[in-house]
């Protein structure tokens, strides 16, 4: 199944999109979607996924109409 | 006890803000934009939020810090968009029965906000506009390397 990640602030810059795809095989959890970007995009290490404006944990499973979010280091206030 | 959470475009404008009952205590926290940012002079800062999370999540944070720490009220307003120097962008209203809880709650939710609400900020440079004005008109050749 193929993944619609969203970028933002310093993650958007390194890979120069707001948002990227990746494949990940079903079922998918999030430690999938992290792992099949950061092979894809190593500068994307660090960063915690996003299910549902939700952070996820590990063994969270993906679905195709979810809405994923990479979170970096963010910095409001 | 109650929680509101807005997220507004461009700078906050001053608030009326007054206490409710009960309270003992009023912590009115402000976010200014600085005019450096990383040594350099800047003129502002833009604001990029994933509006959808951050609300959740600064509504999830607000909710957990009234619980943990007892206060009575939070009230937080955060800009999206471009917010110049000198404006406020943040601003944290925190009310308890003791001044104790309200000082410890408005920390903590600071410290919090920081490290788990997706809002960024990209600052925008004073010698910017500086350098766009010294452009020439045509376009420059490309240096032979």
């Amino acid at each position: 199944m193929k993944v619609r990640v969203l970028l933002f602030g310093a993650e958007e810059k390194r890979v120069g999109h707001p948002s990227v795809e990746v494949e990940v095989s079903e079922p998918a959890a999030a430690s999938d979607v992290l792992h099949a970007l950061r092979k894809q995009w190593p500068e994307l290490k660090g960063a915690r996924l996003a299910v549902n404006h939700s952070f996820a944990t590990g063994n969270e499973r993906i679905g195709a109409k979810d809405e994923l979010a990479l979170i970096g280091m963010v910095g409001g206030g | 006890m109650s929680v509101l959470v807005e997220i507004v475009r461009g700078a906050l404008k001053p608030a009326r803000l007054a206490a409710g009952k009960g309270t003992g205590a009023f912590v009115v926290f402000e976010g200014v934009v600085r005019p450096d940012e990383t040594g350099a002079r800047i003129r502002a800062l833009d604001y990029q939020v994933y509006e959808p999370m951050a609300g959740k999540q600064l509504q999830l944070l607000a909710d957990a810090i009234v619980k943990e720490f007892g206060v009575l009220d939070v009230t937080v307003w955060h800009s999206r968009g471009r917010v110049g120097v000198g404006k406020v962008s943040f601003r944290l209203v925190v009310e308890g029965a003791h001044r104790a809880e309200a000082l410890e709650a408005t920390g903590a939710f600071i410290e919090r906000m920081k490290r788990d609400v997706p809002i960024w900020k990209k600052p925008v440079f004073a010698e910017a506009k500086k350098a766009k004005a010294k452009l020439p008109a045509k376009p420059r050749r490309k240096a032979k390397l």
